[in-house]
């Protein structure tokens, strides 16, 4: 899986929400479940030998070789299965190899035509090579424009910077994933955009109910200059964005359709730079998860956890600091334990008094939904007759939440569970 | 589809189904010819782009943004990479298969056979696996007729005469041997997610596609690596549902039949065997079977103080609820069952709340119904031995622990942190209790403490320690400053 560092000023559930705190650029990751780059190889067709390797990296490893020689017939194939892109498993070497051939037309070459073939080979250990996939096809575009404007594969004056390009990517793709820079020879410097993208990336996004909270997970600091660079849109939007308004609230303070602010913020969550978190309600309830057993096994978890649980500093009314007592482990376990299917917020904070305890109930929750220790409830009311042609009773179908239904209809949730309820026309299950 | 390669032909000779791309970018050539300009006259540096020269099975256009001659390039395997698993991504399309070659008795021409599947994108590996296991179980079936009936020779020959019409595959697929068999075999999947049959009575073919299968039968998807580790997990405690039918073939073991006979969701492993008289172990190679082949579900056998509440699992409700209404009619709603459970309740709660017998049957049939689909899931309660909360009333004994009991509770595997707590606990506890009883509840903590680190449940603890409920719940409520209950579903089913 991704590693991400993770914020505690952040909610966040399932791969889109959290993310990394370190203030880097967008997008900026560090991976533990990436496949091993075994070797890069360029293989050419010569029109003497056939498909022959021009350069591989790492130098003098028979793997690669062996790799050529099996798959061979793929990695320079027939003109018809130019431009596609193939993977093959060899069980044999415990490798993948993607590739994407390449066939250039022009009456400079001998022949008239050069192929050529730029192919990868990851460890078949890690079903996460689909990683490496845009990165194949990518370095063939970028070949084929070098080709045709330097000559940069053909000319042999270029060949040192060749194998220089693939050692270097070779190393930076294998440790981080990075820019790659290339030297011509006369001074010209082009420079080469890659990056390994998580696996996930290649799926759409979950769409964004309106009656969630989007929340940063970067600390970004919103300065002039990186607003002006935004779309008009998004520099409306993301001040906005503050961990308490929902996608409507920021759709109706700012006058905008919501479809619209809900699109903004789909793309901030692709992006992962915010995460989109249930409001935090005394009304809602919240459930241990079985992950509060990792918390439990877990020291370093802990000692976060109690450092950010604890009731901020509060002053009295003369302004001097009042002493909170400091928050120990048996009490947040417990009171984790202790949230359960039945019992709301306000409820169980009334039974439990967390403040007794030195412990601010919003953060603990908060640290809780961070690391998925908890999961809110929702209630799903369920309609018992046939609905007809009633939106309200054909909504209550097991899959709208009541809180998205008191959002539709602009009522209170409390109100809107009171007045289903008393219809006698509603089973409610929570989920 | 099937590659084939012989003396007259090596391509891909059978496609199933075939569909049509769904746009075509150009219609089939009837005469195809080189449409590349001619590539040593290009004056500007153009791309490659050349169709090329196909007749016949190579012609036929695929969904696949290929034309079959252009993949029977691409999945022509070479003699080494033969005989071994084959697993190839062609524009994100998956095709996995088992490409086999054999030298037909006296003859010198090397056949190869590959059955490939293409795969939905994303799909896991033990799916792949699972596919590529299907294709060398088909190609094996066809070397075993071949060495038979000889039956290759003609296939190749009537591949050559199909290459040649104007629909080869509809062509081939009249003449030849293997195309029905192959056919059938791809419906039985798709229909069933599972295999059993003969190739012409004769070699047996199983394959099971389990998350296919389960989704069939509106249970949540569970993929091969997850069936395994549940069958690790399995104790005999357990019980099993069975997802429908279960008719064993007719040369299975007898047992299968017998166990059968005696298997119903309130009976653990332990009753099935000792009801059936089938020895345990037996009993478990069974339902290992069972579960493999997506027969049968885990569950813990149906007991009134069984804690279920509804589960998150994605079924849709509105389906699920029409599905309800024809098994149960109007007696019982679905949602109404759902709703009992929310907050958790037991089992006995739900059926009891009626005195109606026939309604208690019913709704019995209803909660099974609903774990069935894994609408409900059940809770256990887990335990941690840790302090209690800072601002709970601890016990103040007046008289010292006696040593006996000091002695066993220091030498136990207790926290060090709670021994004192545990001490002065006992100590309370002899204020009203006789020696003997604290001593017991005391032996019986000290066991089960190993137990309590929030990875056993209540019965598994029972079950390990040969207790009983009624006891261990005694002795966990007179100890309950230093633990935790937690309650929720257990890894082996969720």
């Amino acid at each position: 899986m991704v590693q991400r560092q993770k914020t505690l000023a952040t909610f966040g559930a399932g791969p889109f929400a959290t993310g990394d705190s370190t203030g880097g650029r967008f997008g900026h990751y560090t991976f533990d479940d990436a496949p091993k780059l075994l070797g890069i190889l360029l293989a050419e067709f010569d029109n003497r030998e056939g498909p022959i390797i021009k350069h591989s990296v790492p130098q003098g490893n028979d793997n690669v070789e062996a790799t050529f020689s099996f798959t061979k017939g793929l990695i320079i194939p027939k003109p018809s299965l130019f431009r596609h892109s193939f993977s093959l498993s060899i069980n044999a070497l415990n490798c993948k190899v993607l590739m994407y051939p390449v066939g250039i037309d022009h009456n400079s070459y001998e022949r008239g035509r050069f192929t050529f073939d730029m192919s990868f080979i990851v460890d078949m250990t890690s079903s996460a090579e689909t990683m490496y996939e845009p990165i194949v096809q990518k370095c063939a575009e970028y070949l084929i424009e070098l080709e045709i404007e330097y000559n940069f594969l053909t000319n042999k004056k270029y060949q040192p910077q060749v194998l220089e390009m693939m050692e270097k990517m070779f190393v930076d793709l294998s440790t981080r994933g990075n820019v790659i820079e290339v030297n011509l020879k006369d001074d010209r410097i082009v420079t080469l955009y890659f990056k390994l993208c998580p696996l996930y990336r290649g799926c759409e996004p979950p769409e964004i109910e309106y009656h969630m909270v989007p929340m940063f997970i970067r600390e970004v600091e919103l300065t002039d200059r990186l607003i002006e660079k935004m779309d008009v849109l998004s520099q409306k939007i993301i001040p906005r964005i503050d961990g308490i308004n929902t996608v409507k609230e920021i759709a109706t303070d700012l006058e905008l359709d919501s479809s619209l602010v809900a699109r903004c913020i789909r793309n901030l969550h692709f992006y992962e730079c915010v995460s989109l978190v249930p409001m935090f309600l005394y009304y809602n309830t919240y459930v241990a998860t079985e992950r509060v057993h990792d918390f439990y096994k877990n020291q370093k978890e802990i000692d976060e956890c109690l450092d950010f649980v604890k009731i901020q500093t509060v002053y009295a009314e003369d302004g001097s600091e009042i002493p909170m007592p400091t928050p120990i482990f048996q009490d947040v376990f417990r009171l984790y334990l202790s949230m359960m299917c039945g019992i709301e917020m306000s409820k169980w904070v009334e039974m439990t008094n967390p403040r007794s305890m030195g412990i601010d109930e919003h953060r603990l929750v908060q640290f809780g939904m961070h690391h998925q220790f908890l999961r809110k409830l929702s209630v799903y009311p369920l309609c018992k007759v046939p609905p007809g042609n009633n939106s309200l009773l054909k909504a209550c179908n097991g899959k709208t939440s009541l809180d998205e239904l008191a959002l539709r209809h602009n009522v209170d949730p409390r109100q809107m569970s009171a007045l289903l309820d008393e219809s006698k026309k509603f089973d409610f299950v929570m989920q | 589809m099937c590659f084939l390669a012989g003396p007259s032909i090596e391509k891909i000779v059978s496609l199933h189904p075939h569909r049509k791309p769904p746009n075509p970018t150009k219609a089939p050539v009837k005469n195809p010819t080189q449409v590349s300009v001619n590539p040593g006259q290009s004056m500007k540096p153009t791309l490659t782009t050349l169709v090329e020269k196909n007749y016949g099975f190579g012609l036929v256009e695929t969904e696949f943004d290929m034309t079959l001659g252009m993949l029977g390039n691409a999945v022509k395997t070479q003699e080494v990479g033969c005989n071994d698993r084959f697993d190839m991504k062609i524009n994100n399309q998956r095709f996995v298969g088992f490409p086999k070659t054999w030298k037909v008795r006296g003859g010198c021409t090397n056949y190869q056979i590959l059955i490939l599947f293409a795969l939905k994108q994303g799909c896991d590996q033990h799916t792949a696996a699972a596919y590529q296991t299907l294709s060398n179980k088909i190609a094996v079936s066809f070397v075993m007729l071949q060495n038979y009936f000889g039956f290759l020779e003609r296939e190749d020959k009537w591949a050559d005469y199909a290459d040649a019409r104007d629909d080869p595959l509809r062509e081939f697929a009249k003449l030849s041997f293997m195309v029905h068999p192959l056919i059938d075999m791809y419906d039985e999947v798709r229909k069933r997610g599972n295999i059993h049959k003969y190739q012409i009575n004769f070699v047996e073919l199983g394959f099971c596609d389990e998350a296919h299968a389960l989704t069939r039968l509106s249970v949540v998807p569970k993929g091969r690596q997850e069936i395994d580790d549940i069958v690790r997990k399995m104790k005999p405690y357990h019980g099993i549902l069975l997802l429908e039918d279960v008719w064993p073939t007719p040369d299975a073991n007898p047992v299968v039949a017998k166990l059968l006979k005696h298997c119903s969701p309130d009976r653990s492993i332990l009753d099935m065997s000792t009801a059936s008289g089938i020895p345990v172990f037996e009993v478990f190679m069974i339902i290992r079977h069972l579960l493999q082949w997506t027969r049968a579900i885990l569950i813990y056998p149906l007991c009134n103080t069984n804690v279920y509440t509804s589960a998150t699992s994605p079924q849709p409700i509105d389906k699920m609820a029409e599905k309800f209404a024809s098994q149960f009619g109007n007696t019982v709603h679905l949602s109404a069952g759902l709703a009992f459970f929310n907050p958790p309740a037991t089992l006995g709660d739900f059926v009891r709340k009626t005195h109606v017998l026939y309604e208690q049957e019913v709704r019995a049939k209803l909660v099974v119904a609903l774990l069935r689909h894994q609408m409900l899931m059940q809770l256990h309660q887990f335990y941690y031995i840790i302090k209690p909360y800072s601002n709970a009333v601890l016990p103040e004994p007046s008289d010292e622990c006696p040593e006996e009991m000091r002695l066993m509770i220091e030498k136990s595997a207790l926290p060090d942190e709670v021994k004192r707590l545990v001490t002065d606990i006992c100590a309370a506890m002899l204020e009203h209790s006789p020696y003997a009883v604290v001593k017991k509840k005391l032996t019986i903590f000290v066991k089960v403490v190993p137990f309590m680190n929030g990875n056993h449940h209540l019965e598994d603890i029972k079950y390990q320690n040969n207790l009983d409920r009624a006891v261990i719940e005694d002795v966990f409520k007179s100890f309950e400053l230093v633990i935790a209950t937690f309650r929720r579903p257990d890894f082996v089913f969720e």
